[in-house]
This record gives C-alpha cells, sequence and structure tokens, in this order.
C-alpha cells in the first residue's frame, strides 16, 4: 500500500465519522431525557473523538 | 508501504508522515487547543487575555505565548470552584467521570479532571505506546501495582484493553502473590516501575525461579527514571524487551520508546513539544543539546493545558529513525529541572520533609536525607538531630510520628534514627542535608 492509498483510507473514515456523529446528534435529540440513550450515545462520542485525534481533522489544510 | 510493513504501526498515517506536514498539523491543532482552553477554562481566558489563536502562524509565534508553571495550576485550584479541579476544568463538571492527582509532594497536588472523551484520547495515544512496544492482542498482561488515584498504569491499563491484550490486575497481591500469579496466568508481559521490576526478579530467584523462564517478552516501564543500564540489567533478568517512556499526570505520556530502543519518539500530532534552552526557556535547543520540555497536549478538553513547562531535563534527539516514524526523538531523560526525586515511583522532594519538620517537630534541630539502594530497592533514611538529648520513650515517640506524618506528607515510608547532639554537619551557605546515593 502507498502513501496515496492510505491518505484516501483516512479520508474516507473521517467523512465516514462525520456522517456517524451527524446521525449520533439526531438521536442524542430524540433520546433527550432517557439516561440510557444519553450516557450510551455519550461514550460512543467519546471513543469518535479519540478515533478522530488519530485523523487528519482538515485533510485539505494539511495536505502537501 | 508493504501491509506487513503497516502493521508495525498503530496509526501508520500519522506516525510516517513528512515532518513539514505533521508541523504544519501541529500548528493547526495548537490554535484550535489555545481557542477552547480560552474559551473553557477561566484560568487561560484570564492568563491569555490579549493572546488571539488566530495570531499564530508559525512555532515561533507560539514560543512568544507565556509558559505555564505548576505553581500556576496549583493557585488556580485552590479555594476555587468547581472543587477540587477549580479554575482548570475545561468541560462542566457533570462530564467528569474520572479523578486523578498528581503526588502531591512538591507541595500541594494538582487533581486533574478526565471526561470519558478525555480519557479515551488518553488512551488511543498509549494505544500506540503499547503497540510501538511490541503489545499485541495475543499478550496476557500483568500490572503488579496498586494504581490508586495517581495516573500511573490506569493509561496502561485501558490502552491493552482497548488493543485486546488480555489486561490482570495485580494491585492486592504481595509480591510473592504477584509471581505467583504471573506464572498462574502465564502473563507475557508486565507494566511496572523499573525498581519493581529489579524486585519481582530478587523475589522470585528466592522463591526458586529464573525470571528468564516465567514467560515474559516485554515490559513497559513508568513512574520512574530509568537509567539505561537499568533498563539493559531489566532486559538481562527477565530476557524480555524493556522499554520507557516519558509523562506525567498534567500533560500525559508525551514520549515513548520503539522495538530500536534509540531515544524515545514524541507523540506527534498529539503533542506539540519544544525542548527549550533551560537559561532562557525560549530558544529551541538543537539536536544533542539538553533542554527543558514544554508540552501542550493538543485536543485534551476536560484539563486543557498550553505550553506547560514540565521541568523535565532531556536531551534533543534527531528526527529520524530506523523503525521509519518521523517524529521528533529526545535522546535521553536528564532528571528534573529542580531537585525532585522518584523513589518506588513517588515523586519527592528534600523540601516537604523541611516543611513539615520545621512546622510540626519544633524539638528537631538538624537533618539529614539520604537515597540509596538496598538491594534493588530504594531505601530513604532521614536522621534527626534534637535540640536537647532525648530519654529513649521520647525518641521513639518522635521516631514514631516522624514516620506517620512522612508517610501522610510524602507517601513514601522512612527508615528514622536520631543523632547524637552535634553529630550533623552544620551549614552557613547552601546546605547539603539531601543526599542521593543511588
Amino acid at each position: 500500500m502507498n502513501s496515496e492509498n492510505l491518505s484516501k483510507i483516512y479520508l474516507d473514515l473521517n467523512q465516514e465519522i462525520s456522517k456517524i456523529e451527524e446521525s449520533l446528534n439526531q438521536i442524542e435529540q430524540k433520546g433527550k431525557g432517557i439516561p440510557f440513550i444519553e450516557k450510551n450515545v455519550r461514550a460512543i462520542k467519546a471513543l469518535l473523538y479519540a478515533f478522530k485525534s488519530g485523523l487528519m481533522d482538515d485533510f485539505e489544510d494539511t495536505a502537501k | 508501504m508493504m501491509d506487513t510493513q503497516i502493521s508495525q504501526y498503530w496509526n501508520p498515517l500519522l506516525e510516517t508522515m513528512p515532518r513539514e506536514r505533521l508541523i504544519k498539523l501541529e500548528i493547526k491543532r495548537f490554535k484550535e487547543q489555545l481557542a477552547y482552553a480560552k474559551t473553557h477554562s477561566i484560568f487561560f481566558k484570564e492568563k491569555f487575555k490579549g493572546i488571539e489563536p488566530e495570531d499564530i502562524k508559525t512555532l515561533e509565534h507560539i514560543k512568544k505565548i507565556p509558559l505555564v508553571e505548576k505553581t500556576e495550576l496549583r493557585e488556580a485550584q485552590e479555594g476555587k470552584e468547581p472543587f477540587p479541579f477549580g479554575h482548570l476544568i475545561g468541560v462542566p463538571f457533570q462530564e467528569v467521570s474520572h479523578f486523578r492527582q498528581t503526588s502531591g509532594t512538591t507541595g500541594k497536588p494538582v487533581y486533574v479532571p478526565e471526561s470519558y472523551e478525555s480519557w479515551q484520547w488518553r488512551v488511543e495515544v498509549w494505544c500506540q505506546i503499547l503497540w510501538m512496544a511490541g503489545f499485541r492482542d495475543t499478550d496476557r498482561v500483568f500490572v503488579p501495582f496498586g494504581y490508586n488515584v495517581y495516573v500511573a498504569f490506569w493509561e496502561g491499563h485501558y490502552a491493552a484493553e482497548k488493543i485486546g491484550c488480555m489486561v490482570v490486575p495485580g494491585g492486592a497481591l504481595d509480591t510473592q502473590g504477584r509471581i505467583e500469579k504471573i506464572m498462574e496466568i502465564k502473563a507475557t508481559a508486565l507494566l511496572n516501575t523499573p525498581t519493581y521490576g529489579l524486585h519481582l526478579a530478587e523475589i522470585a530467584v528466592n522463591m526458586g525461579l529464573d525470571p528468564q523462564k516465567m514467560g515474559i517478552e516485554r515490559m513497559l516501564c513508568a513512574g520512574e527514571p530509568m537509567p539505561p543500564a537499568t533498563r539493559k540489567r531489566l532486559e538481562d533478568i527477565w530476557g524480555a524487551e524493556v522499554f520507557d517512556h516519558i509523562g506525567g499526570t498534567e500533560p500525559c505520556a508525551w514520549a515513548a520508546m520503539c522495538k530500536e530502543k534509540d531515544g524515545l519518539h514524541i507523540m506527534e500530532p498529539y503533542f506539540l513539544v519544544e525542548i527549550l534552552d533551560p537559561e532562557t526557556m525560549s530558544r529551541e535547543v538543537e539536536e544533542g543539546e539538553l533542554g527543558v520540555a514544554v508540552v501542550t497536549p493538543l485536543g485534551r478538553r476536560s484539563f486543557p493545558l498550553v505550553r506547560f513547562n514540565t521541568k523535565d531535563l532531556v536531551v534533543k534527539g534527531s528526527e529520524t529513525c530506523q523503525c521509519g516514524r518521523t517524529s521528533q526523538k529526545i535522546k535521553g531523560i536528564e532528571g528534573r529541572a529542580d531537585d525532585l526525586r522518584k523513589i518506588r515511583g513517588v515523586l519527592f522532594s528534600p523540601a516537604t520533609v523541611e516543611e513539615l519538620l520545621r512546622s510540626e517537630f519544633k524539638e528537631v534541630n538538624e537533618f539529614e536525607i539520604i537515597i540509596q539502594k538496598k538491594g534493588v530497592m530504594d531505601q530513604i533514611t532521614l536522621k534527626v538531630e534534637p535540640f536537647n538529648p532525648l530519654e529513649i520513650d521520647k525518641a521513639q515517640m518522635l521516631i514514631k510520628r516522624l514516620k506517620e506524618r512522612l508517610k501522610v506528607k510524602t507517601n513514601l515510608t522512612f527508615d528514622i534514627s536520631i543523632a547524637n547532639i552535634g553529630e550533623l554537619p552544620r551549614y552557613t551557605l547552601k546546605a547539603k542535608r539531601f543526599k542521593d546515593l543511588r
């Protein structure tokens, strides 16, 4: 695998995570006040935050 | 890059990213971190009034921002709400899920709040540290350490778990019990302090075991400095690979060793680490020069830090490594910029003892602290000389009280003796009451 392919995987991941975050925000709104939903969404978001820290948060800005 | 090569990295893109691009990413993250700190932490809002993130374009701009000292962190918590984190907290108190604190031996402890999110960020950093040291999901990791409120080993535990290792905490056992557990579960890896790694081996030998045949393949050390000779000794005794890292409760672990064991890689781009000339604290030192590490964790929210003066003295290393990682390396850890010592994994300052003696033990005139090795363990001795001779029962009472109060203040167990009147040296200028003979 060359570095271009690798970059493409990371870029795709970034986009996929953004979609998941959007869905989670919607679920969070719908489930407001329900501890089971609120706390599980919070836990998933925390993991996503850590995951994103290993990606390139603004790919175009930092690309060569 | 071949697939087999890729799997040697936890995060291949970031770990092998060209330096120019890596630095660009770090500057971008630094600006975000600064903006976050200023808008979410009362301390940073006040401290960095007038400093605007959008004005930062280069590393040189960053060097103009004031450093953050540990004393400031204490002041920002003392008597401030929300208790006990005060003005340093960067998230609503309800978000705090983990409590950590510094050892407090240099003064009042700093209390560190971790949100679930920030904790996962720390764990992610540690996954890379463990992966670099060869920890894999086939490992059975034993942690012979009581984690308590201190951060050491909690991160390693959670990261090993995330990697998929089988993690076994051994805090409640005595040393013999831990050795038996290592054998029972067929542990392949250990997380411990270097001193305890040596002690474990010594006790194993006393039990008739050969540490080299106990199945330990790798060991990651934390909690105290590990000179190269100690690391080598541990490798010889255990027949295992031994790795080092550097970090702290406030900034997290910010550099660690890869399989080449040629210095420590700074965990870029999770941290922006500046290595500054100790005299000026403004010029970045050159490769091979000694400097003080100033660390900014990039992306940590519950306890945001910007340009934290760790007071860790390190030698700047190269930007290349046989392992292929492109992060800046440090060649070695040379100790602390002040007089701190690590004893059995606990940070110790002689000033704490002096403060205690002067404030609570008015009968004590002079004293001397000596740290030395007893076997493989560190031993700390305090000799006190009273103003007037003491009868045996009063001397024993003094020793008992000292032991109790020192344990509370330093988290260390001291060997204490009473000196004869006039026995200890007197000083007129800079006193030398503290001797580290290790």
